[in-house]
């Protein structure tokens, strides 16, 4: 059994990360920790994990053989000291994800830049034999997730893209905030950052295409849909010969249908599941190109693809565990 | 094998009727045999969520 430990679990990420974990077959969770809430049962904070026989702690010496460190943004290079050399570490922040330039532009200021090379980018799709060999992985954002998986089969082709992202509240993290209360965020379509949000980063990194992002907070509280924009002089037969590369990975689908209720991806589809729903279209008069991308920012885009790289990087069948199919109807 | 006329995939097909709705494997997408020496696969047409309005 893997022994595995979750930094940060008292947040959305961290208590999927312990549902998943729990049902994991080939994992024993060996510490969840929380300054706030530490001594309290994990079910004070999440209470969907009742039944769960652990208790929060604030005691960094644990046994693990994992750690996942499920903190905010910028806490992670402060901790990390601590773990380096006692086991695999999957950081689900975003402070080892893109080259320092990047990281200074889109974040600001970096208090471990040495560190951030010895980091594999843990997007299984494209750096998997990486992450085999990995010990320290930086889980991609959910965003940035969605909007990769989408662009690249079109690496080189493709030098600017807009992209339309439509979040649910999950994703904004846990931390109380006046936007987040029922009266002001439920019904909203709301522009929250219109241009330069930082998985923007991620995207020009993995793929070479300035993306230029512009997000929606919308009424969910799950998932996410990112529309992509771009002209290319192509053909719909063209993007499925693209897309085929995908038919083999075992957590995206191809979803483009004529007819039916879903036609093209929708978070509604995939809440619940590790599955990346991908699809495109084709605007032939207008050239215009236009991919749809749709996942669970908790599970593809968080916990779900933490636990997809812990599997690779501990030589484990890479959908252990993360067989679900989504939950259905939402 | 067949070239299926909307993804490009190569489909293998069994014995065909004229007018028979197949499906292809790859992409999904219903297509219709409108010939059969050589065989001829058309998309078949949906009706639209909007109902053509």
């Amino acid at each position: 059994m893997i022994k595995a430990a979750v930094v940060g679990a008292s947040g959305y990420i961290g208590g999927e990360l312990v549902r998943l974990l729990a049902m994991h077959p080939e994992v024993e969770i060996t510490a969840i920790t929380s300054r706030r809430y530490a001594g309290k049962k994990v079910h004070k904070v999440h209470p969907n994990l009742r039944g769960l026989n652990l208790r929060f702690t604030n005691d960094y010496n644990f046994d693990a053989d994992v750690i996942f460190l499920a903190v905010p943004h910028g806490e992670s290079m402060k901790i990390i000291d601590e773990f380096l050399g006692s086991a695999k570490i999957i950081d689900l922040s975003a402070d080892f994800r893109v080259s320092l330039d990047l990281y200074t532009k889109y974040y600001g200021e970096h208090v471990k830049p040495e560190l951030i090379d010895e980091f594999v980018y843990g997007l299984p799709e494209i750096h998997r034999e990486e992450i085999k060999k990995a010990e320290l992985i930086a889980n991609p954002g959910c965003n940035a997730t969605a909007v990769i998986l989408a662009l690249y089969p079109l690496k080189g082709e493709v030098s600017e893209a807009i992209v339309d992202l439509k979040v649910s509240s999950s994703a904004g993290g846990r931390r109380e905030n006046v936007a987040s209360i029922h009266p002001e965020r439920s019904h909203v379509v709301r522009v929250y950052k219109a241009f330069h949000h930082r998985h923007e980063a991620e995207v020009i990194q993995e793929t070479n295409v300035k993306a230029q992002f512009t997000v929606h907070s919308v009424d969910l509280v799950r998932g996410l849909l990112a529309t992509i924009y771009f002209k290319m002089e192509t053909s719909e037969k063209e993007l499925y010969k693209k897309f085929f590369r995908y038919l083999k990975e075992p957590f995206i689908r191809i979803v483009k249908e004529k007819g039916g209720i879903q036609r093209l991806p929708d978070p509604k589809y995939v809440i619940g599941s590790n599955f990346v729903d991908i699809g495109f279209a084709y605007d032939e008069e207008n050239q215009r190109v236009m991919l749809f991308s749709a996942l669970d920012n908790l599970i593809k885009g968080g916990a779900g693809q933490a636990v997809q790289n812990m599997n690779i990087a501990f030589g484990l069948d890479e959908t252990l565990g993360l067989n679900y199919l989504p939950v259905y109807p939402i | 094998m067949v070239e299926c006329p909307v993804c490009g995939a190569e489909i293998e097909v069994g014995e065909l009727e004229l007018h028979q709705i197949i499906e292809c494997p790859v992409c999904g997408v219903e297509l219709e045999v409108v010939g059969l020496d050589p065989v001829v696969l058309e998309e078949v047409p949906e009706v639209e969520e909007d109902w053509g309005e």
